[in-house]
């Protein structure tokens, strides 16, 4: 069951993939496309981060602390959640006090879900994958939301200052913003649904064939996961647009001066 | 633009300058030719009358053009009111000399009943207020128009005493009534003239200060039957 | 003009830094009841600023400091815990650019009341067709107000927008240069506006216009680097002013 080869025999076809690569390399610089470099970085540091993991989760699958270490990858994967998302609202003051809550609420949620449906048995082997594509899928709706969230306001002042100025609460002026991020957030998840297995094969569907799972359960478990991601998703892009607010406006309801920045 | 009317505007009030040198000409020569009788100058002066009926014309008409065109505010909007109050009283200071003029022709063929004294000095006492009102209007500077309130009625008081004195001659020979009667007429010119002179100190202190003045309080009238 | 006079609303002292750039300097202003005031001065002068101060709109906080008060019904506006929501359903603001919601004619005027818990149909209907003949615009809109507000001229959305402010029914109305967007007969047309909408309203309005400020307000402030040079009433600050800086602006000596 699973891919038929040990992690040296592994080691030499990843060397004959990473052929590949040099082509690539040596395509880019010829082409002068200018992201060899880059490409090489991405490749490297990504690989070297994959490796690391593996090595943690073999030391992980085998002892019987995981119960507290699975705790510090939780936290470190929260933690550079948020801040890579904060990145999204580059003047907004403290923006992974929205990032960091939105994308643990969100996650917990699914995977707390999860876990008590019985979808995700309390193993490292599971929880901890599937944490990873809770974690890594809110962070990237919180991305996106945050950041057409700002877009809209910014593009709207006009229209917000006039409804403030109608004595119209904070909350209510910026609804109908609200309420265009969360939708824009989750338009690739959704996308993403209706192709589902005619497009492309999802991750976890993948990885569950490739170990050689009966294709209708991997397919139902796939199901599962996405359900969790739209469900998770939600969560967290309404907690933006909800802990936002109290950063786009002032205590005062007006519109806070980073936004004049962006 | 703005730098355009502040010259339009000092162009406008030298024209009103000259505008009133002429009409204080008129007037003074038009008393020297009724002493002198002297006819030539008298025409000289209803000569002189459609210029300063054009200069009239054209200083108000530039005057609204400058109006239209820049709707002027605070200090140059009163000395665009000044200069179109100024220009009529200057105007009727000139139809006076030209008034005066034309009596001179009149009352050439005959002697004077006497040598004129009072309304020559009359005149004097009038011109020097033009003079000073012009001078304050030029200068933007309020202080020569100080006595102007004394200076008034002391024309006032001119006109009745010359009124006066035509009275006794006219009583004595009644043949001095047709000369006499021109006499008052001038008297009375003059001292219409003065109250114009008090108009424009009063415009004057207007455009210079924002305030408005009044030079010729009502007082008791001087005695006189008529 | 000189009819009773009383204050609706009274600057104090009023202090405002943007950072470290003092934009507003110990301003006293009165505001009179049912009265039209002028902010006159130069482009960054303050006049905006001092205007958001009135319904504190003011758009930046971390950086922007406030010293004096603005004292509105007794209280001064910048009290700690001061209800600023309710202060701008009293206070309400037509702005430079006409900018009416990408909605229906109906929905503008509409809107803010609904939200303030007007929810009856007919109560709305009222309360539109009011304002809309108060701004002078029902006759022109009448017969099209599913329609969109942007498909409207500029003069009309900007008389929108007044009746929009009139929807919350405030005691006083702040206009930023609401007529710079607008040709000459959409200007007039507000300027009238103005005077009528002034029997029941306060209203106070910053114009780089000197004469509309002339021909609407009854009284000017002339404001030149953040201080308020002079106020009074209209007429005397346009015939004689006071100060040599207001007569210098105002004749176009400046600089
Ligand atoms: N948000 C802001 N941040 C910093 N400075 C500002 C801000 N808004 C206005 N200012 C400054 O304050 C001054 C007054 O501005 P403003 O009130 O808009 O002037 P006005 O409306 O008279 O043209 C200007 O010098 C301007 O540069
Ligand atoms: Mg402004």
């Amino acid at each position: 069951m699973g891919i038929p080869y040990t992690p040296l025999e592994g080691l030499y076809i990843l060397l004959a993939a990473s052929s590949l690569l040099v082509l690539v390399i040596i395509l880019s610089f010829y082409k002068k496309l200018g992201i060899g470099k880059e490409f090489t970085y991405a490749i490297v540091k990504g690989g070297g981060q994959l490796v690391l993991i593996a090595l943690f989760l073999t030391f992980l699958f085998q002892t019987k602390l995981w119960i507290f270490l699975i705790w510090i990858l939780l936290l470190t994967m929260i933690i550079v959640g948020g801040h890579t998302s904060a990145k999204r609202a580059t003047h907004m003051p403290h923006a992974f006090q929205i990032t960091t809550p939105s994308i643990l609420i969100g996650a917990t949620t699914a995977l707390i879900v999860l876990a008590l449906s019985r979808a995700m048995p309390l193993q490292p082997q599971y929880i901890i994958p599937l944490a990873g594509m809770a974690f890594g899928n809110s962070m990237s709706i919180c991305s996106l939301s945050l950041d057409r969230l700002v877009r809209e306001i910014n593009l709207n002042r006009t229209g917000i200052e006039s409804m403030l100025s109608l004595g119209i609460p904070s909350k209510q002026a910026m609804e109908e913003y609200n309420r265009l991020s969360i939708r824009a957030a989750l338009i690739p998840t959704i996308d993403r649904l209706k192709t589902l297995g005619v497009i492309f094969i999802p991750g976890a569907m993948a990885g569950l064939l490739i170990a050689g799972t009966d294709p209708l359960v991997a397919a139902e478990y796939q199901i599962i996961v996405y359900l969790m991601i739209v469900g998770g998703g939600i969560i967290t892009a309404m907690t933006v647009a909800f802990l936002a607010r109290k950063k786009i406006f002032t205590e005062y309801d007006q519109l806070a001066e980073w936004l004049y920045k962006e | 633009m703005v730098e355009e009317f502040h010259n339009e505007l000092e162009k406008l009030k030298k024209q009103v300058v000259r505008m009133g040198n002429l009409a204080q000409d008129m007037l003074k020569k038009s008393v020297k030719a009724l002493k002198e009788k002297d006819t030539d100058l008298a025409k000289e002066i209803l000569n002189c009358k459609n210029e300063i009926a054009n200069m009239d014309e054209k200083i108000e008409q530039d005057a609204l053009k400058l109006l239209t065109l820049f709707q002027p505010m605070a200090k140059d909007m009163r000395e665009m009111a000044t200069v179109l109050k100024m220009i009529t009283y200057l105007a009727r200071i000139g139809r006076y000399g030209k008034d005066i003029a034309n009596i001179t022709l009149e009352l050439a063929h005959k002697p004077h009943v006497k040598e004129l004294v009072s309304i020559p000095y009359m005149a004097k006492e009038v011109d020097s207020m033009i003079n000073d009102a012009l001078t304050a209007f030029e200068n933007e500077d309020v202080e020569s128009i100080d006595g102007f309130t004394a200076r008034e009625k002391n024309v006032d008081e001119l006109r009745y005493s010359i009124f006066r004195e035509c009275l006794t001659y006219m009583m004595e020979d009644s043949k001095t009534i047709k000369r006499c009667a021109r006499y008052i007429m001038v008297a009375r010119y003059l001292e219409r003239c003065g109250d114009h002179a008090v108009k424009m100190a009063e415009k004057v202190f207007y455009m210079v200060t924002g305030d408005h003045i009044d030079l010729d309080p009502p007082g008791p009238t001087p005695d006189c039957e008529l | 003009m000189s009819k009773k006079t009383s204050l609706e609303m009274e600057v104090k002292d009023l202090d405002l830094w943007y950072d470290t750039k003092q934009a507003l300097k110990k301003v006293n202003m009165p505001v009179y009841k049912n009265k039209i005031t002028a902010i006159i001065g130069p482009s960054g002068c303050g006049k905006s600023t001092l205007l958001r101060c009135m319904n504190r709109m003011n758009d930046i906080i971390d950086k922007c400091r406030i010293e004096g008060e603005i004292l509105f019904d007794d209280k001064n506006v910048y009290r700690k815990n001061y209800d600023v929501v309710e202060l701008r359903k009293r206070v309400g603001m037509v702005f430079q650019k006409p900018n009416p919601f990408p909605k229906s004619i109906y929905e503008n005027i509409a809107y803010a009341p609904r939200i303030h818990g007007i929810k009856k149909k007919k109560s709305l209907d009222g309360i539109v067709q009011q304002c809309l003949k108060d701004a002078f615009i029902w006759e022109e809109v009448h017969d099209r107000m599913e329609s969109s507000a942007m498909g409207l001229s500029g003069g009309q959305q900007q008389r929108l927008c007044i009746a929009r402010a009139l929807s919350i029914e405030p005691d006083i109305i702040l206009m930023d240069e609401p007529c710079s967007a607008l040709d000459p007969i959409a200007t007039a047309k507000i300027e009238d506006l103005m005077r009528v909408l002034v029997k029941d309203y306060t209203v106070v309005i910053v114009t780089h216009n000197m004469q509309q400020a002339a021909r609407v307000s009854d009284y000017t402030a002339y404001m030149y680097l953040g201080e308020l040079i002079e106020f009074g009433e209209t007429e005397q600050i346009f015939e004689n002013p006071q100060e040599e800086l207001t007569e210098k602006y105002i004749t176009g000596r400046f600089g």
